[in-house]
């Protein structure tokens, strides 16, 4: 996990748009995608994201990996923080660099609004970088909800599918469709998630044990990734 | 509140036949005989409350109708047959011989996940060496895939084959001649040297011995002692027949009553009695209670991950205790069906053959013989005489358009009244007589009165004819009933015959109410609310029970009902007060006796066929001739749920 660059704050307060870099070799058509949020995104080669994707880095940063594919009307990122889950958030382990800035001007106002009479201490004290990184040949489909800390390699998280905040999804793992992770999950390596709600879980043994398996999948994921830059088209930026 | 209202369903005359129609050969003679004696049934009152009415009562649509007995038919009295198999995954066919010996599951390649029963696909296992190639069955739900009980197969196609010759983790299963093979082997005891690694490698495969195995020794087992005791038997040594054959039943019977009589002149010992099978080579298992422990063991190993949901063992069709038992689930076939008439096994839908079709050859529906009734509640409701206004403006359209009355809650006691409307789906005009209990059967009886019991409906002509031809159809036809002074025809009359003379009949007949009635629209007894091409609305009016006071008897007493309408006395020999209410039992449901009369063009079948019995024939004052019908039937209107007075 690459430290995040310290943010910069927006000129204009209302909506705060991300820093973003865009490695070369990503597909990013930026002005069709919805960004809010101070801390940096930052997508890496090969990385191609449809329109109309929604990124919030209004608690941390975002990071997309090499060759992952995020739909369409998915939404990246921890959205509004509510009261009850943040207290289950502190007492997740610490794998997150020390914030770089804990209190974000602004964004207090939002959350006031969001809360209603949270007190303002905890508010300030809870206040932590809540990170979101998908790894190399993540798969994110259309109107899927991530929220996780750490997606890991060759992850596919499948068309209305949710994961809560701090999760760590492990390995070439797959969530099935309308699924719901609640937050704080690990899910180990070949994990599959199916059924209803929060699913049936089992372990894909045979994925895991069969050789060359792994390096199927991502090559298939990298060949969508080279078609996909075909079909996705980024118009010239303006100005 | 599941229920919908209002609804309308229709009892099966076949429920007060007091047995089902034979099964032909039987003519259908008898059955009609049958209901000509039911004549005494069909005077009670049909009680939608009795627990019997739940097998008579269909909505419409899911009736049919049978030409030959003109009669309605519910799944009850029409047969299913089957007219082919096929498999929903890959749509091939399968012939009835296959299914017989093969099963009703798919040969082929369609198989369902043992996990989630999503259809499997097959799928190539790509090596970096091409020769290496391999297939998979793999779910692309859930990713379970062959790969999970080790098989893979050589070639993508003929999977259920392969995988017949496959146990879980890939060792073939012995065909059917290697198992014989060696159990012959086994039998003689042969321990030669040469076969010293055979032996052992048999033993081996003893260990991982399955189901198939025992089935396969204790059918061998049985197939010996048939052949050894048939050859005792008193019908001589025949072993080609066995025990499977055709004539074997009357074989069996032969022996029992032979073996009686004869047994006295007869040596017993000719009668071999057939042994029990005995040992493993004969397919019994003994009970193990190692294996039982092996079975805890490996509980303990694999966890609770590891072992198979109970639905997921339902699912298989052997023990399957473990994830790694379990096996990729073939397909089942489904069928396609035609029906018949129970009474004259005419045939009464019959779906295409081909297995991508969803047409239907044949499809008598009773939507299609039966009027259609719609009920709604007339608003505004009927103010008394005196306080409605004169009628001034053209009254409003008809049906209203906005119920205001909730049907989940009538209020009790206060005069509600309905539109009944009837949709003719004939081809001939019809007469429609209804009849309805003064009082609904049950504890709390409501009112309930039909204005017009007696009307016509027109005939389900085409748009344009009703334009076309208007004055000859408008004068003759059947005589207008007593209480129907039919608008229609009349309005018919004066209106012009272009094809834009709809909306002129409309205001011709709106017009015409107006200046009829004389006073402001409203239901009258005896005359039809309102009527069109081939529809008629009559009105039905209603006064909902009091919940607190039940009937004075849970008979409905027409007579009694009627002298005093609205005012019960509570019964003294029933507990009085009694307030708990039973299931559904505020739910107004009025039980219609519905008898449709009319005219049918004559067809050959009515000529001389056994239809002709009782079909009248008649000549219209055209001099055509003409056959009466007449279709009767009991039918339920749920109206609404009456609400308790506050
Ligand atoms: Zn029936
Ligand atoms: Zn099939
Ligand atoms: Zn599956
Ligand atoms: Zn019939």
């Amino acid at each position: 996990m690459s430290t995040a660059t310290p943010a910069r704050r927006s000129a204009v307060p209302p909506p705060p748009r991300p820093p973003v870099k865009v490695y070369p070799g990503a597909v990013f058509p930026e002005s069709s995608i919805f960004m809010i949020g101070y801390y940096p995104l930052t997508i890496e080669p090969h990385a191609v994201v449809h329109p109309r994707v929604r990124f919030t880095t209004l608690h941390g940063p975002v990071r997309i990996g090499p060759g992952a594919i995020i739909s369409e009307k998915s939404m990246i990122g921890v959205q509004y923080t509510e009261q009850k889950q943040q207290k289950q958030q502190q007492q997740q382990p610490e794998q997150i660099p020390p914030a770089t800035r804990t209190t974000v001007p602004g964004q207090g106002q939002g959350q006031a609004q969001e809360q209603g009479e949270s007190s303002e201490g905890e508010k300030s004290q809870a206040r932590k970088v809540e990170s979101v990184t998908l790894e190399r040949g993540v798969i994110i489909e259309p109107g899927a909800y991530v929220e996780a800390e750490l997606v890991r390699e060759g992850t596919v998280i499948e068309a209305g599918a949710k994961i809560g905040r701090g999760c760590h999804i492990g390995r070439f793992c797959k969530i099935c469709p309308y699924i719901t992770i609640p937050p704080g999950e690990n899910l180990p390596d070949y994990t599959v998630v199916y059924g209803n709600g929060e699913g049936e879980r089992r372990i894909d043994h045979a994925g895991a044990t069969e050789p060359g398996l792994d390096e199927l999948r991502l090559r298939m994921s990298s060949v969508h990734v080279n078609l996909l830059k075909k079909l996705v088209q980024v118009p010239p930026k303006k100005g | 509140m599941a229920l919908s209202f209002p609804y309308l369903y229709i009892s099966c005359p076949c429920a007060s036949e007091t047995t089902l129609p034979p099964v032909w050969p039987y003519s259908n003679r008898l059955s009609r005989e049958n209901a000509e004696d039911d004549d005494e049934e069909d005077e009670k009152t049909f009680d939608p409350r009795n627990p019997r009415a739940n097998y008579s009562l269909y909505p419409l649509e899911h009736l049919l109708f049978c030409e030959d007995c003109r009669q309605i038919r519910c799944p009850r009295c029409a047969l299913e047959e089957v007219l082919c198999w096929y498999c929903p995954s890959c749509l091939f066919e399968s012939p009835s011989s296959a299914v017989k010996t093969e099963g009703n599951r798919c040969t082929r390649n369609c198989f369902q996940c043992p996990i989630c029963t999503s259809p499997l696909s097959v799928n190539a296992l790509e090596k970096p060496d091409p020769r290496d190639l391999s297939w998979i069955l793999s779910c692309p739900y859930c990713a379970w895939s062959s790969l999970d009980i080790g098989i893979r197969f050589d070639r993508p196609s003929a999977i259920a084959g392969q995988l017949l010759r496959m146990r879980n983790g890939g060792q073939p299963t012995l065909t059917r001649k290697e198992r014989d093979g060696e159990r012959d082997r086994r039998k003689r005891g042969d321990t030669n040297d040469a076969e010293e690694e055979d032996d052992h490698s048999w033993k081996q495969h003893k260990e991982i011995e399955d189901v198939d195995d025992h089935f396969s020794n204790i059918r061998a087992f049985y197939t010996d002692q048939l052949a050894e005791t048939s050859a005792s038997s008193p019908f001589g040594g025949n072993n080609e027949f066995g025990y499977g054959s055709p004539g074997a039943l009357s074989r069996i019977m032969g022996l029992y009553s032979r073996a009686g009589r004869l047994s006295s002149h007869r040596p017993k010992d000719k009668i071999r009695p057939m042994r029990e099978a005995f040992g493993e080579d004969e397919g019994v298992k003994l009970f193990d209670a190692k294996g039982e422990d092996e079975i805890i063991e490996r509980m303990k190993s694999v966890g609770w991950e590891g072992t198979a949901k109970l639905e997921q063992q339902s699912w298989q069709n052997r023990d399957a205790r473990f994830l790694s038992d379990l096996r990729p689930v073939p397909t089942l076939l489904r069928t396609k069906r035609a029906r018949r008439c129970r009474t004259c096994r005419h045939i009464l839908t019959k779906p295409e053959s081909k297995v991508a079709s969803t047409r239907y050859r044949i499809r008598l529906v009773a939507l299609n013989y039966v009027p259609t009734m719609t009920l709604k509640p007339l608003v505004p409701s009927p103010a008394p005489p005196s306080a409605a206004p004169a009628v001034t403006a053209a009254p409003t359209p008809l049906p209203p358009t906005a119920p205001s009355i909730n049907l989940q809650a009538l209020p009790s006691l206060i005069p509600t009244q309905f539109l009944l409307t009837l949709h003719n789906p004939l081809f001939d005009p019809v007469r429609v007589t209804l009849a309805t209990p003064a009082r609904t059967p049950g504890r709390f009886g409501s009112k309930v009165t039909i204005l017009c019991p007696q009307f016509d409906i027109g005939a389900n002509t085409d748009m344009w004819d009703e334009a076309l031809t208007d004055v000859a159809a408008g004068s003759s036809g059947s005589e207008p009933g007593p209480g129907a002074k039919s608008r229609g025809s009349a309005a018919g009359n004066q209106s012009q015959p272009t094809p834009g003379a709809a909306a002129a009949l409309d205001a011709a007949k709106r017009a015409r109410a107006a200046a009829d009635f004389d006073g402001p629209v409203q239901a009258e007894a005896g005359k039809i609310w309102d009527s069109g091409r081939n529809w008629t609305t009559i009105v039905l009016e209603v006064v909902p029970a009091n919940l607190d006071e039940e009937s004075p008897s849970s008979k409905p007493n027409k007579s009694a009902a009627t002298n005093n309408p609205g005012k019960h006395d509570s019964n003294p020999d029933e507990p009085p007060g009694e307030t708990g209410l039973e299931e559904d039992e505020d739910v107004l449901e009025i039980p219609v006796f519905v008898r449709i009369n009319y005219e049918a063009d004559i067809s050959s079948e009515d000529e001389d066929g056994p239809a002709a019995d009782d079909a009248v024939i008649v000549r219209n004052k055209r001099g055509e001739k003409k056959v009466k019908r007449e279709l009767a039937y009991w039918c339920v209107l749920g109206v609404g749920r009456i609400s308790k007075i506050a």
